[in-house]
C-alpha cells in the first residue's frame, strides 16, 4: 500500500526547492544586478579607459563598487545619487555619457557634495537607488527631480537672484518681470505686499501637487506641468477660477513656473545662505518706497487697465471704474487716498494701506497723485458744475428720490447690486458733499452710472441733489436694531 | 514484499539507501538549505550598506595650498593639514580624553577640558589623555583634490606624497 507520508515528504521537497529558488534570485537581484552596482560596473570600465597617468591608474585601484551616500542633517538630505553618478567631480568625465558626466558649470566648486548634497537643488528622491525612485514622478514624494531648465529655481533659496549671474537665472529673471508686466501683484500677495482676491504666493514653490487641482491635467503631474498649463489657461484647469487669463506664450508660461517655483520659503541655517540673501531678508524689513507709475503697474493695472475706460467684468459681475478718467480730476484726493487705503467694501476692490495691501502711506498719496496728474479726463468738463454748494436736505425727500432713481443700480437701502454699495461708512466717509454731488450730476463716464443732470434733459434740481445727499449721509449711521452693516461679503476668491 | 529493514542497520553497515530514505533525505536537505538562505538574509540586516549619519570626509583643496613647513587649521571639522618634506599628513584636533576641542599652543596642542597637552605631532605630554591625537587617511580625489578621512585613523607618520 502506499506511504500517506511520501506525499508529504514530495510536498516539502517542492515547497522549499521553490522558497530556495526565490530567495537565491532574490539575492543575486539585491547584490549583483542592482541598477547603481551596474553603472558602478561599467563607471569602473570608463576609469580603466582613462587610467593613462599614475593619478588615473590611482583612481582605478581605489574604486569600490560599493553604495555611496552623501548625509546632511542639516538639509535634511540623505542623497545616494553619487552612487551612479560616480564621475561629477571627475573633470577628465566630459565625453562620456550620463550618469557618469561630470558636473556642468562651476557649481560644485561652491557647493561641494558633501556639504549640500543633491537634492537642495534638484530635489526628488535622494534616498532612491534607481533613476525612476530618484525621479519620483508618481504620487507619495512631495518635490520630484526638476527638469534641468527649471533647476535654476532652487538657487534662490540661498541667493538673492539679482546677485547671481544673469545667464544662471535668466529664466527666473525674466518669470519676476513677467509678473509685474502681467500685474499679478493686483490680485496675490508678496513679501506682504500686493491684492486679496487670489492666494498668496510667497511658498509657491513648496507647493505639492497634492495642493493642486489636478483633474484637468494630464499626467505625469508635477507642479511645473500644473504651473504651465495654469498660466496659459486659469479658468480651464482650475475650474471658476476668478484668475484673469495673463495672455502669455509658452515660453513666458515656463519662465513664470520657473518664478513660482522660485518662491520658497525653506528652513535653511544661516550657514548655507548666501550673504546677499541675508542682507535681501534684512532689507526687506524696511521696504523703500516706489515710483507711482511702478506701483500702477504692479498693482492695479490688472484691473483697471490704463484706467481711461471703465469696462464691465464679466467675472465680477460688475463695471469697474476708470480710476484715470474723468473721477480722478473730480474727487479730492483725501478721497482718493481713502479709497486706495482702505479699498471699496462689498467690491473687489481690497484696501491697501501698510496692514492689508502692505503700500506704504507715501506710496499710496503718490498713487493718487499719479492717478490726478495723468488723468485722460480735462478738468474743465469734469468739474463743470461740481462746485455748487450743497446745504442741508431732506432725507426723507431724499429717499423718494432714491428709490425712484438709484435703487435700482444701488439697492433698496444703498447696499449696492450691479453698482457699488453706497451705505458703507468707509465712503460715506471718504466721498465729501461736492464730490457726490458732482458724481450724481455728470454721472460717472464709461460706467453704467447717468447723468442725472445734464443740458436739455429732464434730470434732478439741484434741490433734489441736496436732498439725496442727506438721504445717503442718513444712512452712515446703521439703523438701531439688527447689527451693525456687513463689513465685506465673502470673498469668492481663494481660488489659485 | 522484501525489505531494508530486514538487515540490522549498524554504523559498519549502514541500510542502503532505498528510494523512499531519498527522498525524505533531498527533501529535509532543500528545506534546511532553504532555511539557511533565509536566515542569512535575516543576519545581513542588522548591518547596513551605508553608514545613517554624514561620511565626515573633507575635500581641503589642491596640495599646491599647502606650502613646506606651514600648517592649515580646520577649526570647524577639527584637524589641522600640514607639509614637511615627506609629504601631507592631517591630525584630529579632537582630544583622546573627552573629545573636546584642543588649542593650538606654541609648544603643541593643550585640552581646555581637562589640561592635557600634545606635542605638534599629537604625542601626549600630560595629562588624561590616554592615547595620542591620531593622524588621520589623506587621499586624492578624481578633481586634485586632497580628501582627508576624520574617521579613518592611520599609524603616526603616515605621509601622503605628493
Amino acid at each position: 500500500m502506499k506511504d500517506p507520508s511520501r506525499l508529504y515528504r514530495w510536498m516539502l521537497l517542492l515547497t522549499s526547492l521553490v522558497s530556495l529558488g526565490f530567495l537565491l534570485a532574490a539575492a543575486v537581484r539585491e547584490n549583483l544586478l542592482a541598477e547603481w552596482q551596474q553603472r558602478q560596473r561599467t563607471y569602473r570600465k570608463l576609469l580603466a579607459e582613462k587610467a593613462t597617468d599614475a593619478r588615473g591608474r590611482e583612481l582605478l585601484r581605489n574604486f569600490r563598487i560599493e553604495l555611496r551616500q552623501v548625509s546632511v542633517p542639516a538639509l535634511g538630505a540623505v542623497d545616494r545619487c553619487v552612487s551612479c553618478h560616480v564621475g561629477i567631480d571627475d573633470p577628465r568625465m566630459t565625453d562620456v555619457p550620463q550618469p557618469y558626466r561630470l558636473h556642468p558649470g562651476e557649481i560644485l566648486e561652491h557647493h561641494p557634495v558633501d556639504r549640500f548634497g543633491c537634492t537642495i537643488c534638484h530635489q526628488g528622491q535622494g534616498a532612491a537607488t534607481n533613476f525612476h525612485d530618484a525621479k519620483a514622478e508618481d504620487a507619495y514624494w512631495e518635490y520630484p527631480l526638476l527638469p534641468p531648465e527649471l533647476t535654476q529655481a532652487t538657487c534662490l533659496s540661498c541667493h538673492d537672484v539679482t546677485r547671481l549671474p544673469r545667464q544662471d537665472v535668466a529664466l527666473v529673471l525674466e518669470g519676476m518681470r513677467l509678473y509685474e508686466e502681467k500685474s499679478c501683484g493686483s490680485c496675490h500677495k508678496l513679501h506682504g505686499r500686493g491684492g486679496a482676491l487670489g492666494p498668496a504666493l510667497d511658498n509657491e514653490g513648496m507647493k505639492t501637487k497634492h495642493q493642486l487641482v489636478l483633474a484637468n491635467l494630464k499626467p505625469p503631474y508635477t507642479t511645473w506641468r500644473w504651473h504651465q498649463a495654469h498660466f496659459r489657461d486659469p479658468a480651464g484647469l482650475v475650474p471658476g477660477s476668478q484668475m484673469k487669463n495673463p495672455t502669455v506664450t509658452e515660453s513666458e508660461a515656463l519662465a513664470l513656473t520657473a518664478y513660482m517655483l522660485s518662491l520658497r520659503q525653506r528652513d535653511i541655517p544661516e550657514s548655507y545662505l548666501a550673504p546677499d540673501k541675508i542682507a535681501q531678508k534684512f532689507r526687506a524689513l524696511s521696504p523703500q518706497p516706489q515710483p507711482a507709475e511702478r506701483l500702477y503697474r504692479m498693482y492695479c493695472f490688472a484691473c483697471h487697465g490704463e484706467g481711461t475706460y471703465g469696462r464691465w467684468e464679466k467675472v465680477f459681475l460688475r463695471f469697474i471704474p476708470a480710476i484715470r478718467g474723468p473721477l480722478a480730476v473730480t474727487a479730492t484726493r483725501r478721497y482718493l487716498e481713502t479709497q486706495i487705503a482702505q479699498g471699496r467694501p462689498g467690491t473687489q476692490m481690497p484696501p491697501w494701506h501698510s496692514q492689508a495691501g502692505g503700500l506704504l502711506p507715501e506710496e499710496i498719496a503718490a498713487l493718487a497723485e499719479y492717478l490726478r496728474s495723468t488723468a485722460a479726463a480735462s478738468p474743465a468738463r469734469a468739474t463743470a458744475g461740481g462746485t455748487a454748494a450743497v446745504g442741508r436736505g431732506d432725507a426723507a425727500r431724499g429717499q423718494v428720490l432714491f428709490l425712484r432713481s438709484c435703487a435700482g443700480c444701488h439697492g433698496v437701502s444703498g447696499t449696492g447690486g450691479v453698482a457699488p454699495e453706497l451705505a458703507h461708512p468707509v465712503f460715506l466717509q471718504a466721498a465729501d458733499d461736492a464730490f457726490l454731488a458732482s458724481t450724481i450730476r455728470n454721472g460717472r463716464p464709461q460706467t453704467a452710472m447717468p447723468a442725472f443732470q445734464r443740458p436739455g434733459s429732464a434730470g434732478l434740481s439741484d434741490a433734489e441733489i441736496v436732498d439725496l445727499i442727506a438721504f445717503l449721509r442718513s444712512l452712515a449711521t446703521p439703523p438701531p436694531g439688527p447689527t451693525a452693516p456687513t463689513e465685506e461679503p465673502s470673498r469668492s476668491g481663494g481660488n489659485p | 514484499m522484501p525489505d531494508a529493514n530486514d538487515v540490522k542497520p549498524s554504523r559498519l553497515a549502514p541500510p542502503p539507501v532505498t528510494r523512499r530514505s531519498f527522498l525524505s533525505l533531498s527533501a529535509l536537505v532543500s528545506f534546511l538549505a532553504a532555511m539557511g538562505t533565509a536566515l542569512a538574509g535575516v543576519l545581513r540586516l542588522p548591518k547596513p550598506t551605508v553608514e545613517p549619519g554624514p561620511v565626515r570626509r573633507y575635500k581641503v583643496g589642491h596640495p599646491e595650498q599647502f606650502p613646506l613647513g606651514a600648517e592649515t587649521l580646520f577649526a570647524e571639522e577639527n584637524f589641522v593639514v600640514r607639509r614637511d618634506a615627506a609629504g601631507i599628513y592631517a591630525i584630529a584636533t579632537t582630544c583622546t580624553h573627552l573629545g573636546c576641542a584642543v588649542a593650538r599652543t606654541s609648544e603643541g596642542f593643550a585640552c581646555p577640558c581637562h589640561g592635557s597637552k600634545f606635542a605638534d605631532n599629537g604625542r601626549v605630554l600630560a595629562g588624561p589623555a590616554p592615547r595620542p591625537l591620531p593622524w588621520l587617511e589623506i587621499s586624492r580625489a578624481a578633481d586634485g583634490q586632497l580628501v582627508v578621512y576624520v574617521d579613518r585613523e592611520v599609524p603616526p607618520g603616515t605621509h601622503f606624497p605628493v
